[in-house]
This record gives C-alpha cells, sequence and structure tokens, in this order.
C-alpha cells in the first residue's frame, strides 16, 4: 500500500499510433463477445458500446494516470476518462462500500485490497478471456489476484519496499531485517506506520518460511513479534507516514536505515545522496502487486469502455506508459520493448526475479484488527 | 406575506432556517453518523448496526488507547498554559505599549503565526534538526562538538511545535478582549498606587478571563486532536489519540473503534468547550460578590460618620 507516487512525464505522440493496434483487438474481441446481461457475480462481459459511456470514472494512485495513458483511449472512443486519488487502500475500500460503487467504475487495488473489497460486494470478477495479454503477464503477480479461482483483479505492476540505508552510516551492506537491531542504528531506524512493519519481526524471527502463515499470525505469535520489535527501542529514531517525509528524514541526515518504498530509493538515487539498498534473504511479505478491478455497480456500456481501457494498460506501449510516469515494474515484460534501458534496470524488469528477490506479495490479513492492534502497541511501546 | 406578518413563529423559524440547515448538514448530521457507526459493528468487511458499547469496552479496557488519550490530555493542557503564556504578553504590549498602527502589529503577529499548517511543522523539523540552524549556532559556539538529534523527534518538539500551531488561536481571543479594557482603569489604578504588576492581575486580568479562557480552549482543542506534528516531529511514544483514531480506519480496517474513539473525542473537547460559559457565570459571580463586600465596606464607615455627625 502506497501514499506517493512518482512525478508525471510527458509520453511520446507514438503511443497513440500505437494504440490502435491494441484497442483494435479490443474492439475485436468486444464484437466477439455475445454474452447477455449478468449479475455483479458473474465473470461475463455484457454487451455494451464502449462509445456511448459517457465518461469512465477511474479511482487510482497519483502518478498512475498519466495524460500518455488517458489520451490515446479518449481520442479513441470519444470517452473522457475522470480520474480521483487513492490515499490509502483502506480510504478506497471506505469509500466503495460507502457508494463509491456508483461513483466510479475502475478502481486500482492492492494485491491485499482484493479479497476485502470482493467481500464488501463492491468489484466484481473479471472475464480474463478479454484480455489477449493476459497470458503474458507474469503468473507470479496475476495469481496473487484470484479469490475462489475467479481473477477480480487485473494486474498491472508490482514491486517491494526494500531496506534502504545510508552508506554513510552502514558500511557493511546488511543481508537480514536483523541488522536493524545493531547498535550501529541507535537513533538512526525509521520505520513505516503501516503494518508492515509487523513482517520485519515476523521474518526476523522465521515465520517467513510459511509466506502463508504471515497472513494469519496467531495472537502468539503476534505477542512474539511485538516483543522482538519492542527491542529496537533506542535505535528508532521516529516512525514515517509518506514517501516525501522519509525522503527528506534521508536528506536531511535524520535517519541512517529504514524500511522504505521503491520510489523513495529512485527518489534519493536522483537527488545523489549516499544511499543503498540491501539485498535480504529475508524480505518477508515486502512485496506488493496492484491492479484495477471493476466497480459491482458499472453499466453495460462504461463495462465495455473498461475492458477496452484496461486492455490498454496492460497492452506493451500502455504498460509501458503507466511505469514511465510510476516507476513502477508492470506485470506485463513485453512493456520492456518500449521502455528506456534505465527505465528497465530501474523497475527490475531486466531480471524480474532477482529484482523481487526472497519478498513476498502482501495478502488480505485474517484479521486486520488484530494487526493493526499490534503495529499501535509496537509504535507506543518504543519511546 | 400577511401570515407572516400575523405570526413571530414564523419569522423565527424563517431567520433561524438557513442556520438550522446549515447546522443539521456539517454538525447534526456527521456527529450522529459517528455516534451510530462506533455503536456498531464489523463483520466480514460491512459495517452491522449491533447497537453495542463493545466499542467503547474495546478503548477504555486496554492502556493502549487509555494511555494515548491522557497523554494527549494533557499535551493538549500543557500546550495551552504555553499558548496563553506567551500570548499574553504579546497581546498586553501590542494593546498598551504600541501607540500608533496597532492593526498593523496586530496583522504583523497574525501572518506571521498562520504560515500553512504543515509547512510550519516541517520548519521546526529542519530547524530543530541535525543539519538544523540550532544545532548549527550550538556547534558554532562551542557549546556542543557534533550536532545532536536530541532536539528534534521528543515530545518536546511536539509541544514547542503545537505551542506555535495554537498560538494564533489563542492570541486572537486575548488581543480582542484586551481592546476593550478601558486605558483609564489602568491610568486609575496607576494614580491609586497599584504598581504595574497589581495593575495586571488585579484590573486587566478579570477583564480579559473570558478571552484567556477562549483561548486555552482554542490551543488545547487543537493540539487534542492534532495528528501531523506528532507524526512529524514526535517519536514513536508521541502519537497521540488522533493518530490512533486514523489507524483504525487506515490499517486496522475497524471503522467502529475508530469512531468510538472520535465519539470520546468529542466527548473531551465539548468538556472543554464548557469551560468558557463556566468561566464566565464564575467571573459574573466573584464580581457580583466583590461588589456586595464593597457596598458593604462602604456602608460601615458611612453609618460611623453618621454616628458622629448625630454626636
Amino acid at each position: 500500500m502506497r501514499i506517493e507516487r512518482g512525478p508525471k512525464k510527458s509520453r511520446s505522440g507514438a503511443i497513440r499510433a500505437s494504440l490502435l493496434g491494441a484497442i483494435g483487438v479490443g474492439v475485436a474481441m468486444l464484437v466477439a463477445a455475445c454474452g447477455g446481461s449478468s449479475g455483479p457475480s458473474q465473470a461475463v462481459a455484457r454487451a455494451g458500446n464502449p462509445k456511448a459511456c459517457s465518461s469512465l470514472n477511474l479511482y487510482t494512485w497519483e502518478g498512475e494516470a498519466p495524460a500518455s495513458l488517458l489520451k490515446p483511449f479518449e481520442q479513441q472512443y470519444g470517452v473522457p476518462v475522470k480520474v480521483s486519488y487513492i490515499t490509502s487502500g483502506a480510504e478506497s475500500l471506505a469509500k466503495m462500500a460507502a457508494g463509491g460503487a456508483k461513483q466510479y467504475d475502475v478502481i486500482f487495488d492492492g494485491s491485499e485490497d482484493t479479497l476485502p473489497m470482493k467481500e464488501a460486494g463492491v468489484i466484481k470478477p473479471l472475464d480474463t478471456s478479454k484480455f489477449p495479454e493476459y497470458s503474458k503477464l507474469f503468473p507470479f503477480t496475476t495469481k496473487t489476484f484470484e479469490v475462489g479461482g475467479k481473477v477480480y483483479t487485473l494486474s498491472e505492476d508490482w514491486g517491494k519496499n526494500p531496506f534502504i540505508y545510508s552508506t554513510n552510516v552502514l558500511k557493511t551492506p546488511p543481508t537480514s531485517w536483523a541488522a536493524l537491531w545493531s547498535p550501529q542504528l541507535k537513533g538512526q531506524v525509521s520505520l513505516w506506520e503501516d503494518v508492515s512493519l509487523i513482517w520485519i519481526g515476523a521474518s526476523v524471527l522465521g515465520y517467513d518460511k510459511n509466506p502463508e502463515q504471515l497472513f494469519h499470525l496467531s495472537q502468539a505469535q503476534l505477542t512474539a513479534i511485538k516483543n522482538k520489535m519492542l527491542q529496537l527501542k533506542g535505535n528508532v529514531r521516529t516512525v514515517w507516514n509518506s514517501g516525501g517525509d522519509l525522503i527528506q528524514l534521508f536528506a536531511t541526515h535524520e535517519v541512517g536505515a529504514a524500511q522504505g518504498w521503491s520510489f523513495i530509493y529512485n527518489e534519493l538515487k536522483a537527488k545523489h545522496e549516499p544511499v543503498a539498498e540491501a539485498k535480504l534473504a529475508d524480505m518477508g511479505a515486502q512485496g506488493w502487486a496492484e491492479g484495477a478491478s471493476l466497480s459491482s455497480d458499472i453499466s453495460a456500456n462504461c463495462e465495455a469502455a473498461a475492458y477496452e481501457f484496461l486492455n490498454w494498460t496492460i497492452a506493451p506501449k500502455g504498460a509501458a506508459a503507466l511505469a514511465a510516469s510510476s516507476g513502477y515494474t508492470p506485470s506485463n515484460p513485453g512493456a520492456a520493448t518500449y521502455m528506456s534501458k534505465k527505465l528497465i534496470e530501474q523497475t527490475g524488469l531486466n531480471n524480474p526475479k532477482a529484482f523481487l528477490g526472497s519478498a513476498i506479495f502482501k495478502q488480505a490479513l485474517a484479521d486486520p484488527q488484530a494487526y493493526n492492534q499490534t503495529m499501535e502497541e509496537i509504535i507506543a511501546g518504543l519511546h | 406575506m400577511t401570515l407572516i406578518r400575523k405570526h413571530r413563529w414564523l419569522q423565527a423559524m424563517i431567520l433561524i432556517a438557513p442556520a438550522a440547515i446549515w447546522g443539521a448538514f456539517f454538525i447534526v448530521f456527521p456527529v450522529f453518523d459517528a455516534v451510530k457507526m462506533s455503536l456498531s459493528q464489523m463483520q466480514y468487511y460491512h459495517l452491522v448496526s449491533n447497537w453495542t458499547l463493545e466499542n467503547f469496552h474495546t478503548i477504555f479496557s486496554n492502556s493502549l488507547y487509555t494511555d494515548a488519550l491522557v497523554r494527549s490530555v494533557t499535551r493538549g493542557l500543557i500546550v495551552a498554559v504555553l499558548a496563553v503564556a506567551l500570548s499574553l504578553p504579546l497581546a498586553h504590549f501590542i494593546s498598551f505599549r504600541v501607540k500608533r498602527h496597532q492593526f498593523v502589529w496586530f496583522g504583523a503577529v497574525v501572518v506571521a503565526l498562520w504560515l500553512g499548517y504543515l509547512l510550519c511543522i516541517i520548519g521546526w523539523r529542519l530547524l530543530l534538526g541535525r543539519d538544523g540552524v540550532i544545532n548549527g549556532i550550538l556547534t558554532g559556539i562551542g557549546v556542543l562538538k557534533h550536532p545532536t538529534g536530541g532536539l528534534v523527534f521528543n515530545s518536546v518538539a511536539v509541544i514547542i511545535v503545537q505551542t506555535h500551531l495554537a498560538m494564533s488561536f489563542s492570541f486572537i481571543p486575548i488581543f480582542v478582549v484586551m481592546q476593550r479594557v478601558p486605558h483609564r482603569l489602568m491610568q486609575a489604578a496607576a494614580d491609586l498606587g497599584a504598581g504595574r504588576w497589581r495593575q495586571i492581575i488585579e484590573v486587566e486580568m478579570p477583564l480579559i478571563g473570558v478571552g484567556v479562557t477562549i483561548g486555552a480552549v482554542f490551543a488545547f482543542v487543537l493540539s487534542f486532536g492534532d495528528y501531523l506534528a506528532p507524526t512529524l516531529v514526535g517519536d514513536p511514544g508521541s502519537l497521540g489519540i488522533a493518530n490512533l483514531a486514523a489507524g483504525e480506519f487506515e490499517h486496522g480496517l475497524d471503522w467502529p473503534v475508530g469512531a468510538a474513539i472520535g465519539v470520546v473525542m468529542i466527548v473531551v473537547v465539548l468538556i472543554a468547550l464548557m469551560l468558557p460559559p463556566v468561566t464566565i457565570a464564575i467571573s459574573r459571580w466573584i464580581s457580583r460578590t466583590r461588589l456586595e463586600r464593597g457596598v458593604q465596606h462602604l456602608a460601615v464607615p458611612t453609618a460611623a460618620a453618621g454616628d458622629v455627625a448625630a454626636r
């Protein structure tokens, strides 16, 4: 779950020309579709005219709706895409449950949000046969969005939350989260105010050996993690809760080590800050994948338009446009064809497995309240 | 029109209606919704109205929440005292010492205090940080050998920042009531031999009590509900009750507990808001009592003088 996204960048006009091919395939698929009216629980796209959709309402993260992604679609179909921005996964779930399902057509959510959204009845299953590129997407990302054998979210991009450290503070590259407990880091650590700090303790205690277990931790395990994390007292200087916050903390030398985001790391490197990303053998559940879902209340015409739009977002050129804007790794490896060498390396698309490393993708928590309370108790106990 | 002219209650209704509608939409309904949510429960990511007090039991039976509540109230009180203590001399100086262009001074103070909320916090973080101005001065004059990290990311830093933020809210009501203190009263007190401090304590303070109380309440409410300063300049243990409420919505997906924290916060704020009317009542009672005592005090010599005259 991220709050800030990378800056927008201008896209080349070549995307517009290439859009025709991707949309053409989508239109052909749509014409071939002959499903009648279907309920929200059925993974069948209803017949509809995409051009008859008055506007496609997109609910996504900042930096993930660049003009280079939206304009070609809008020009092709004459359907304006209206964008609203998410600040957190929980906020999007709250909004959707409070009537947002009628307001938004396409929602970007993380792998950990798909199950809650499905349970809340605000998204509907997707007909993956409508996506010609679907089989080309990284399987390790697409499977994170399956619930009960159905796909509710179309995988768009993925990444991880790395261990960032100052090379001025730590001379030897850390190989485990356990390095955070090092006396060298006294008063130098910043923790993200997020439940994912629990997985740092879980990794150090070895609970990540069974990835599934990380999302179903018992109260005894959560207590053990809390006790372990409280031993960080003295090392933890502050908690952070926005990308800009951590960037400033590193840039002003207030902290020397933190669990961060790839976006933060890239920004710090771009500012020539002396930081490095640790290659850990015990990353734990610091991986994330996100994608697009369809609102359960979407109209037939807008659903048809949404399928066209989603096809474009995962097509190599569309996915490359999205990656250039967000800085995150596209789920379609074919996007590399249209990405710069620097961006390919930055997003790890040249070696995705190595880029992901030992990180495990987040899933929905069995008991979010227990995790949240443990996180709050850890933070409160660290002073 | 005749109907309206005929019935005074209808005229009153028409006059009150805009404010009542505004209040209903922006105050009554949201608060009612928060209270309703606080009595509900989350089941499979759905809000279920159970009309239960379980969420309040969760809050008051867990030291995580009660400690944060006590921390926020204590910090709010400290900030209120500091904000008033700093605003009083400033308002007094502008009201009684500045002879010309008083409102330019007032405007300058208010504008300086009304910097962007986030900008203020980040500014203080930079000022107090390892690479900050204060560390630079302390190392420059040889007080410190190396910059210290102890100036920021602690409870004291949160109080400093919140006091700065709250000062604009405490300064304005204090300045406004000071404007209504007749200068001749101070002059009269001086003529009768009262020193500067006695003038302030016995003449000025009783007249500005309401403004001071309102300023203190504003400062308390701002600090009590503040979410950002503890996050951006506090240590992990500085997080207050507002941060826990946000966490229930953001991470815990337990909106009813978050709403219950919100309701508890509303009650605390309402109690704080009761202070100004209570203060007014108390100050009126004190004034009345003093007046009565003064009358009695004056009555005794008069009677004695009468006796002397009769003799």
